[in-house]
């Protein structure tokens, strides 16, 4: 299908030195594209910029903590003075989930502060970052992504849930802001992502989805490719969720079966 | 193409009424390289992708039939099943649309608005997705529209269907999430060719403000049928140019 290639497009991708991030630079190289990784972790960015490149894909690596604006700018800058535009934002920087749970007053203002702002802050200052300049090209694909703690709420996660709902309606926002300016705005809320954490607790977790395993980055990473491609040119304000059949129930344990006889 | 949205060599069944709908996601299968079983109601609206089939070297084939017919459907299940060995995909359709108020909905037309919509994807399932939980796989997708999930005066009974469809889908995905087979749903906006509504409402209610082409949700199909969607189960994506995140 030629509509979900992606070549000749340059994309950013924020928080590309990461497990999803790095999948989505992967599978974006693939389909044709220029990739941009920008990222605060130095190491792995350069890493995933190596492997870009060795696609045969140019790619950049450009550090950048999303939670800084003028970090973001010079990121945006940089990004569009190498290789002439940018088509492609996905807002994947961010913390995963809060590690360690505690009572509500023991989380301080800071704590929340920096939930908030890697999460939901971050992705407003990057498609603030890039607003003008798709405006101008009346072209772009922002891709957000978001999570299903940002749909429906999880014990202790009150920064995580909080911010990702927030980026559920930023990307409503946006997209009703810009449908008439050629510009999409799109989320992908997965459930959780094998990425860093020790393999049992994937494993664990994976008891709770309804297909009893965790999503792989690569999995998730199809879907943004899907969204930032044409193949979804009529498809703008969405979030799509991708959690192995997670959100679909949640409504009764995962096992619960029930059968009813139809009684006249 | 990313290999992972490949279709070569996996049968999909497209079935449904209505021509518009079923025409556009058997060709972008045909395209991604699977062989198409449109199954329809009325032979004379069924999609011609044979000469189509032919120059994609893919196979295609038409069977028209009373879709609510459990027997007869089964029939063909067994027969396709020894034609092609095994069923990939299966695409259902919401299929005759529908409006009036409610007052003056008479119990024969409701039945069958619910009949032609709903019970007909429920058949489809029970006959064809038989076969994928031997498989241990496959990939069904209901198209149903934006209606599952708005309300709409006058689409009392089509909008029970489509948010039927919704539901449907939901349960059945987890009911099937152990044995391989993906149960998803593709809602649709206003499509071009596919509905009307009077031109200052396109304006109003629909962000991207036009029309959606029927090429711009097909890929969505071929996504959902193919691998690349292999941790998506129970869900439903809107292709609606952004009308559902409107308020």
């Amino acid at each position: 299908m030629k509509t979900l290639r992606l070549n000749d497009k340059v994309a950013v991708i924020t928080g590309g030195g990461g497990g999803l991030g790095r999948a989505m630079c992967l599978a974006f190289a693939q389909a044709g594209a220029t990739i941009v990784v920008s990222d605060m972790r130095v190491e792995s960015m350069n890493e995933v910029t190596e492997e870009v490149t060795k696609l045969g894909q140019k790619a950049m690596g450009i550090r950048c903590d999303v939670t800084k604006s003028f970090e973001v700018n010079q990121m945006v800058d940089k990004a569009i003075s190498e290789f002439g535009r940018v088509d492609i934002l996905v807002n994947n920087a961010g913390i995963v989930r809060e590690q360690q749970p505690k009572p509500i007053w023991e989380i301080t203002d800071q704590e929340w502060h920096l939930g908030i702002d890697t999460n939901l802050t971050g992705a407003f200052y990057c498609s603030r970052g890039i607003a003008r300049h798709m405006i101008e090209r009346h072209s772009g694909i922002i891709i957000n992504i978001a999570s299903g703690a940002g749909i429906r709420g999880i014990r202790d996660q009150f920064m995580y849930c909080s911010a990702k709902a927030g980026v559920i309606l930023l990307t409503q926002s946006l997209a009703h802001t810009w449908a008439n300016y050629g510009i999409r705005v799109n989320g992908v809320a997965p459930g959780t992502v094998r990425t860093f954490r020790p393999q049992e607790e994937y494993q664990k977790r994976g008891r709770f989805v309804p297909m009893g395993r965790v999503g792989e980055p690569e999995e998730i990473s199809y879907l943004a490719l899907y969204l930032a491609s044409d193949a979804s040119s009529y498809i703008t304000g969405q979030v799509f969720v991708i959690d192995g059949g997670s959100l679909a129930g949640g409504y009764t344990p995962i096992d619960y079966a029930p059968i009813i006889p139809f009684e006249e | 193409m990313v290999e992972e949205f490949d279709l070569s060599g996996k049968t999909a069944l497209v079935i449904g009424a209505g021509k518009s709908w079923l025409e556009p996601i058997a060709i972008s299968l045909l395209e991604a390289g699977a062989t198409v079983i449109v199954i329809n109601q009325d032979k004379n609206r069924m999609p011609l992708c044979g000469g189509l089939a032919s120059t994609l070297n893919q196979r295609f084939k038409g069977i028209s039939v009373d879709l609510l017919d459990y027997r007869t459907l089964n029939q063909i299940a067994e027969q396709e099943i020894s034609n092609w060995g095994k069923f990939d995909i299966l695409v259902n359709s919401l299929n005759v649309r529908f409006a009036k108020p409610l007052i003056e909905i008479d119990y024969e037309e409701w039945r069958k608005v619910i009949d032609t919509n709903l019970t007909t994807i429920f058949t489809a399932c029970k006959v064809f997705g038989r076969y994928m939980l031997k498989q241990k796989a496959g990939k069904i997708i209901n198209i149903t529209t934006c209606l599952g999930e708005r309300g709409v005066p006058n689409c009392t009974a089509y909008g029970a269907a489509a948010g039927g469809v919704v539901q449907f889908t939901r349960s059945l995905a987890l009911e099937w999430v152990k044995s391989g087979v993906t149960v998803n749903a593709i809602a649709l906006g206003w499509i071009a060719d596919l509905v009307e509504i009077p031109e200052e409402r396109v304006e109003r209610y629909i962000p991207m403000r036009r029309y959606g082409r029927p090429e711009e949700f097909t890929p969505l199909a071929v996504y959902l049928a193919s691998p690349a969607s292999n941790y998506v189960t129970g869900q439903v994506y809107f292709v609606d140019g952004g009308a559902m995140a409107h308020s």
